[in-house]
């Protein structure tokens, strides 16, 4: 928690709270094992050192069984559900019709960038985003097609979490979410906001839309497909037994570029 | 050039000159074989493969009765891959570098370039590789040359014997790169050895070492070019890294890999010098590294990073573990576990050096007029003086590009030309 600014520091308490509730406690005594021949005393002064040189990829992670629990988790949901249903609608579909979902999507996502790109004072980032989508929800038919990068337009990618991140709130602990994957305190936060917020911005369209069944296929099915279709990532993919722990330094090292730039 | 020396060979002519096709000219851009290592070929310079065949991917369970750790649950058989052919057609066996399994980028391309010339492809991870050691591996100690070439010529038997129903094969050929090719030089050999053999047709080594030791001391020195304090500075260097690449981005998502000439776009911007460069590809050699010691480490309970009575499940944290198998070197694990293993009264340290060089069986080699070797006048996993004898060992059989660094250069037209017409003609 010493990471964590001030202002979220209540909400993200009673989240760590919960999750410390859930994780698994200490078990009774760990058996004794053998010490192994080659130790890190050989190569380095533990004492002396910060964590940081001893382990160049440690990431805080008090919750790191659960987390790695929730990782196997996944990773066997991807492989009996979440996948076979991707590759079915990779077989079902051609690929511009498949291309088309994720610009839909995609243009949907520009509303968070666009909103979050303000709050944090990027005009470089809002004012593209903001010309992307009316560009290709107009001359793009409602995001099916993404004309604004033909122009040059690149797609921006800005979330709550960044936005915290800009504004000084720290990594927080880090957290293998259930199906949505490896996140932190602070990102999760900023998901689940995002969520509420979109739920909200949905709860205000028409509600002859809504009560479409098309509307509920779309929102609950083919986005969440479209989703895992556009991440090429694989569980244990990497061939290293330490995956757990390399995502985990790649993802928060890579979130901490994003929220750079 | 390819087809000078091929055209030149005409003892057994295992590649007759029946392709029409003109052999596009080698104008790969690198000539620093860092640059080429890490960044690879331009896009507009790589050979193009119309088919969009996607590898299948398979399990092969060769000890259904071995215990694997529950850290390993993911690991229920040695994944591979194929790409067949609807007729008869020769199958290319391809055996994947250090740290490679059949998912692996230059695996991949060199599905493509086979399948797309006609042949059936299959896939198979490198032994170096965690699911290798862990499902086909018969002692988890991968490195000896005549013990992998069992293990490899063993999964090679079963994939025949359950793929005869399937396809029908003309022939047999074997193709790896890196180590990948060391590992296919001596399983030619060791196949021709025995009875019941494969009987490969043709033989490609890609860029493979001469001798492991000697590479393995290349590759252990890359790693401190611009890391001189070694894993200890490992931290800096990656937030320098991220520094640069943020500051390169500025003004857009720098982490957007879907762009093929992602790496070349990366580099052109940051102009990363030598020494992070050969750090970067040390770096990838290590984490192989850490992964096989680590790997065969827990498989055999020898306690040498892993407590040998502690249970390895997948929720067991492992960063005290990652921060010394991380540490340790090719060198480590051939001081330390290699020749405690494989050294005896018969054989010493300096034996098993020498038994790690292709020039072992030289003999052998220079007598094959099917064995084929491609590689680069800069590949950074030769030690001085290796390139003078692989050539001198193959001869007319050799196939030198003047640049490319170790694999920079595989997907150009030019060596995809080449690749092809070796296993179509």
């Amino acid at each position: 928690m010493k990471h964590m600014a001030s202002r979220p520091a209540c909400a993200a308490c009673l989240v760590t709270a919960l999750l410390g509730g859930c994780s698994t406690g200490p078990a009774a005594d760990p058996p004794v094992t053998t010490p192994p021949r080659r130790q890190i005393e050989q190569f380095v002064d533990a004492r002396e050192q910060p964590a940081t040189v001893v382990n160049p990829l440690a990431v805080y992670d008090p919750f790191e069984q659960t987390n790695r629990a929730i990782y196997k988790f996944n990773a066997k949901f991807d492989d009996y559900v979440y996948l076979p249903i991707v590759d079915a609608y990779v077989a079902v579909t051609p690929e511009p019709v498949r291309d088309s979902v994720s610009n839909f999507f995609d243009n949907l996502g520009e509303i968070p960038t666009f909103a979050n790109s303000v709050l944090q004072g990027k005009v470089e980032k809002a004012s593209p985003t903001l010309f992307r989508f009316m560009l290709n929800s107009t001359i793009g038919l409602f995001g099916l097609f993404d004309p604004a990068s033909h122009i040059g337009l690149k797609r921006q990618d800005e979330d709550l979490g960044q936005t915290l991140g800009v504004w000084g709130v720290g990594d927080g602990p880090y957290l293998v979410l259930p199906i949505l994957g490896p996140s932190n305190l602070r990102d999760a936060t900023g998901t689940g906001v995002d969520f509420v917020a979109l739920t909200v911005a949905l709860e205000a369209l028409p509600s002859d839309v809504r009560d479409d069944i098309l509307y509920d296929i779309v929102v609950w099915g083919l986005w969440p497909i479209d989703q895992r279709y556009q991440v090429p990532l694989r569980y244990h993919s990497t061939g290293s037994p330490f995956e757990y722990d390399l995502v985990r330094s790649f993802v928060t090292k890579a979130r901490r570029i994003q929220i750079q730039n | 050039m390819a087809g000078l020396l091929l055209g030149g060979c005409t003892t057994s002519a295992p590649v007759p000159e029946r392709s029409a096709l003109p052999v596009p000219p080698y104008d790969f851009p690198f000539d620093n074989p860092w640059v080429a290592t890490v960044v690879g070929t331009p896009s507009e310079q790589r050979g193009v493969f119309p088919i969009r065949t996607a590898p299948q991917r398979r399990k092969l369970v060769l000890f259904p009765e071995r215990t694997i750790p529950e850290g390993f649950w993911y690991y229920d058989g040695m994944d591979y891959s194929v790409l067949l052919q609807s007729g008869p057609a020769p199958l290319v066996f391809v055996i994947g570098g250090t740290g490679a399994d059949d998912r692996s980028r230059l695996m991949l391309l060199l599905g493509r370039i086979m399948h797309a010339g006609g042949s059936h492809v299959i896939l198979i991870p490198s032994p170096s590789h965690a699911n290798f050691i862990v499902t086909a591996s018969s002692n988890f100690l991968p490195g000896r040359a005549g013990h992998d070439a069992s293990d490899l010529l063993r999964v090679m038997h079963a994939l025949k014997d359950r793929l005869a129903g399937e396809i029908q094969v003309t022939r047999y050929d074997l193709a790896g790169y890196s180590l990948g090719a060391w590992h296919a030089a001596f399983v030619a050999k060791a196949d021709a050895e025995r009875e019941d053999r494969i009987g490969f047709d043709r033989v490609l080594l890609l860029n493979p070492p001469l001798s492991l030791y000697r590479s393995i001391e290349e590759i252990d020195a890359m790693l401190y070019k611009g890391l001189p304090n070694g894993i200890d500075g490992l931290r800096y260097f990656l937030n320098q890294a991220g520094a640069r690449l943020s500051h390169a981005y500025s003004t857009s998502d720098p982490l957007d890999f879907s762009d093929q000439d992602f790496l070349f776009e990366a580099y052109s911007r940051m102009q990363p010098s030598d020494e992070s460069l050969a750090t970067t590809v040390g770096l990838a050699f290590r984490f192989s590294t850490m992964n096989l010691i680590f790997t065969s480490d827990v498989m055999g309970h020898a306690g040498y990073v892993f407590p040998f009575d502690k249970q390895f499940r997948s929720t067991t944290p492992l960063g005290d573990y990652m921060a010394v198998a991380m540490r340790l070197s090719f060198m480590d694990y051939f001081n330390d576990i290699y020749v405690e293993q494989y050294a005896n009264e018969t054989v010493s340290r300096q034996d098993l050096i020498d038994q790690s060089s292709l020039e072992y069986i030289r003999g052998w080699l220079s007598r094959q007029t099917n064995i084929y070797l491609l590689t680069n006048s800069d590949d950074i996993i030769l030690a001085k003086g290796d390139l003078e004898i692989l050539v001198n060992i193959f001869q007319e059989r050799s196939q030198v590009y003047p640049n490319g660094g170790h694999m920079g250069n595989l997907a150009h037209r030019s060596v995809t030309g080449y690749i092809t017409r070796f296993f179509t003609a």
